[in-house]
Formats: C-alpha cells, structure tokens, sequence
C-alpha cells in the first residue's frame, strides 16, 4: 500500500506506463527500507527475505491492472456521455469521435516506430514491431492464431 | 508436522502464479472469453490445502493465514482477469494486427471501437435503458459512473479510452 500511494503522489497523475520504473523503484526502495528498520527487532531468515518481496506483487499488480483498465475503458468513457441525459445512438457515435481517438492511437503507433508514416500505414519491419506482433497473435490465439 | 509459514505462503504465490499461467496458456488464450472458472476452483482447492497443511510454527493463527491467503488470491485473481481482458479486447493490439496485414485485406480500424457491443453489454448489465431509439443511465449505471468519475478524479488518471 505505500508503494502504491507513494507512486500515486509522485506519479503526478501521468501514464501508469511511463512510470512503471519508478514504481519498482519505489517497492524496492521501501522492502528494503522495511527490512533495515525491522532487522533490528527481528532475525530474518532468507525465506522472510523472499516472503517480505513476493507477498505484495499481486496486490500491486492488481492495483495496476485496475489503473489501466480505468484509463483505457471505452465502456466506462461511452456511460459518462450520458451523464446529462438520453442520447441516440448516431449522438453517442458523434460525441465519442471514434475517429479521432483511432487517429490518435495509430498516431501514436506511428510515434513509436510500430506503423509507417507513408500511405499505407503498413507495420514497420523492425525487431520491436515483429517482437510485439508475435506476442499479441501467440496471446490472442483464440483469433485464429497458432 | 510444522511446516514454516513464510515457505508456505512463498510456495502458496509460485503455485497460484503456475496455476493463472497454466490456464492462460492451455486454455484461455485459445478461447474466445475473459473469465474461466479453472483459475478460481484451483485457488480455492490451494487456499483450503494450505491452510491444512502442518502448523504453522510461526505466532499466528489458521483465520489470520486463510485471511493473508485470501487477500493475495482475490488481488492476482483480479490482476489476472485485468490482464486477460486487456489482452483480447485491446483496440491498439487489433490495430496493430489489422496493419500487419496488406492494405487490401484490412479492415476499417473504426471497427474495433464497436460502440454497438458495448452498447449491447451495458443494456445486459442493466447499466443503461434503451426508450424511443435512445439510450439513458438506469440508477445503477449512475452509481457506477459517480464511482468511476471519483476514482478517476482521485487518481487524476486521464480517460483515454
């Protein structure tokens, strides 16, 4: 829980993904904290030592997929265009600008070297592009991938 | 026998990490949904195995080790399904597939959005109402979005989805 508020209050409210070092930082930085202060009341064996390190990395994993899932959600953003009333179908479509937030994504892919720049828009032939295409056809296998 | 609690609770992670691994290896990621039950029936089985096995030689009672245990599984329980849903409903992973493809066998990537099924998913939920062609927040998807909105705000987390 500290190390959550900690990157929480120092995170400044950006991109969980742009800090994710900084969050292991901070863990780190605290579990070893909490070992020296604790050390001097308490023997530790080497398995205190792996407990005090795994024990919370589902808790802040779950916290971070809880983050994501918050940011990223086109659900939860849909529900809060009807927040001031009733809307069509056609309205929410327009309110939303799916085009633009696409546009933005691919933009961004082609910031980070994943999608060409040129007409096509093809997926770069780099090691980082090839790498993450891999991983998403191995992850999403029920698409039709092996 | 006294088995160590800080070893039991270590072999208790490394085993829910292999069972969450094993059922997104060998059966989720090959299937179309987000929640299986295996994941949930085997960390129930371990909860109840550890918590039988030996004392725990350490001060500390078998409902304050089933507690420390349930805490750890319902949080990778939660991280785990975050992931999967991350995984399969992704619109930049779709659109980084749709653009691996030749230009001519793309599809739209407008089509990944797809507003109706989050519609549809949010009328199954009983989120939103639909009355006359148009689409309203029922009372608990007013609840859900006063939640979302207080946590978001909390969090200064930016909406980018």
């Amino acid at each position: 829980m500290l190390t959550i508020t900690i990157s929480e209050l120092t995170g400044r409210g950006k991109i969980l993904y742009t800090r994710f070092v900084n969050l292991v930082i901070i863990y780190i930085m605290i579990t070893i904290m909490i070992l020296v202060i604790v050390s001097d009341y308490i023997s530790f064996s080497i398995w205190d030592y792996f407990t005090l390190f795994l024990s919370p990395t589902p808790i802040i994993l779950a916290w971070i997929g809880l983050r994501i899932h918050l940011s990223n959600s086109v659900s939860l953003n849909l529900l809060s265009l009807l927040e001031d009333g009733g809307k069509s179908y056609k309205q929410i479509e327009k309110d939303y600008n799916a085009i633009k937030r696409i546009s933005d994504r691919v933009n961004n892919l082609k910031a980070g070297n994943y999608i060409s720049s040129d007409k096509d828009e093809n997926l770069e032939n780099n090691i980082k592009s090839k790498l993450v295409l891999t991983l998403i056809r191995f992850f999403r296998a029920s698409d039709g991938y092996k | 026998m006294v088995v160590n609690m800080e070893v039991k609770l270590i072999t208790f992670i490394v085993f829910i990490f292999v069972t969450l691994a094993t059922d997104f290896l060998m059966i989720t990621r090959k299937r179309k949904i987000i929640f299986s039950r295996f994941p949930v029936v085997m960390i129930v089985f371990l909860i109840l195995l550890f918590s039988m096995i030996g004392d725990n030689g350490f001060s500390i009672s078998r409902i304050e080790f089933i507690s420390i245990l349930l805490v750890i599984s319902s949080s990778a329980l939660f991280a785990y399904y975050n992931f999967v849903a991350f995984i399969k409903r992704s619109i930049t992973f779709s659109i980084i597939i749709n653009h691996a493809k030749d230009p001519i066998e793309r599809k739209d990537d407008m089509e990944f959005i797809d507003i109706k099924m989050r519609l549809d998913e949010m009328l199954y939920s009983g989120w939103i109402s639909e009355e006359n062609g148009g689409f309203t927040l029922t009372k608990q998807g007013r609840i859900i979005l006063k939640l979302y909105k207080f946590i978001v705000t909390m969090l200064r987390i930016d909406m980018v989805g």
